[in-house]
């Protein structure tokens, strides 16, 4: 699987920071650089799990859908539990 | 005119906006803001009448801002003048002097200011804005500096113009 580019993980921090701005929620003493790093760190770690992602699923799954379908099943959970703990 | 004295001000809500990487008008418990984004540069157009009482010793621009999300960090921002005067430039282009830039910091309590100001020597920094004439200053955040380091909007409240 591969990862994102610089420029797309740039955009995500960006879309983070501004959300967070919109929304009035303190990021505190963490710096911009804190924030990007967090973004690579993030996209590293589902680009090294997503293989166990994948092998915790039933096998039919597995093997009858495809792996973007995989991934956005992964995406709709992790969106489902954004609220789950502060 | 002294040192110190007041030749223009603006609220967040008196300014022209580029049209694009533009500045986002909003508000803070009713306090009128211009959010300047932390990843992308983005500018705010200014147009006023510089005092007649200046007394041609450079100025100081005062940039009042609070974070929108941190409390700690470095806001880089930027500050240039376009002289409007007859027969002087055509206005279907943009003609800004080099911008001067200082860093401020993030108060450590949200919702506080932080005063940032921006000198100017007269002259060619100033684009010869001269006492009486018509100008625009741009105000931009540098956010894609290395020095920028607060996350989140920087919140611009007010901007004025003193004599140096």
């Amino acid at each position: 699987m591969a990862q994102l580019s610089p420029a797309e993980r740039r955009q995500i921090a960006t879309r983070f920071m501004s959300e967070a701005s919109g929304n009035n929620e303190s990021t505190g003493t963490v710096s911009k650089a804190d924030i990007f790093a967090a973004i690579d760190a993030a996209d590293a770690w589902i680009d090294t799990n997503f293989t166990a992602f994948r092998q915790a699923l039933p096998a039919t799954v597995r093997q009858g859908l495809t792996r973007k379908q995989i991934r956005k099943m992964f995406l709709l959970t992790a969106v489902a539990r954004l609220d789950l703990e502060d | 005119m002294a040192s110190g004295d007041s030749l223009s001000k603006w609220g967040a809500r008196a300014c022209g906006l580029p049209s694009s990487n533009f500045a986002t008008p909003d508000t803070r418990n009713s306090h009128d803001v211009l959010d300047f984004d932390a990843g992308t540069d983005e500018s705010a157009l200014f147009t006023g009448v510089l005092d007649p009482a200046y007394d041609g010793g450079g100025v100081t621009v005062y940039l009042t801002w609070m974070a929108s999300s941190a409390t700690s960090g470095n806001c880089v921002w930027g500050a240039a003048f376009e002289r409007i005067a007859a027969n002087s430039h055509d206005l279907d282009s943009d003609s800004f002097a080099t911008a001067n830039t200082a860093t401020g910091a993030a108060d450590g309590t949200s919702g506080e200011v932080t005063v940032t100001t921006i000198a100017f020597t007269s002259g060619a920094q100033m684009d010869s804005v001269a006492a009486g004439e018509l100008f625009r200053l741009k105000v931009y955040r540098d956010a894609d500096n290395g020095s920028d380091t607060m996350t989140g909007d920087a919140e611009l409240l007010f901007v004025e113009i003193r004599e140096t």
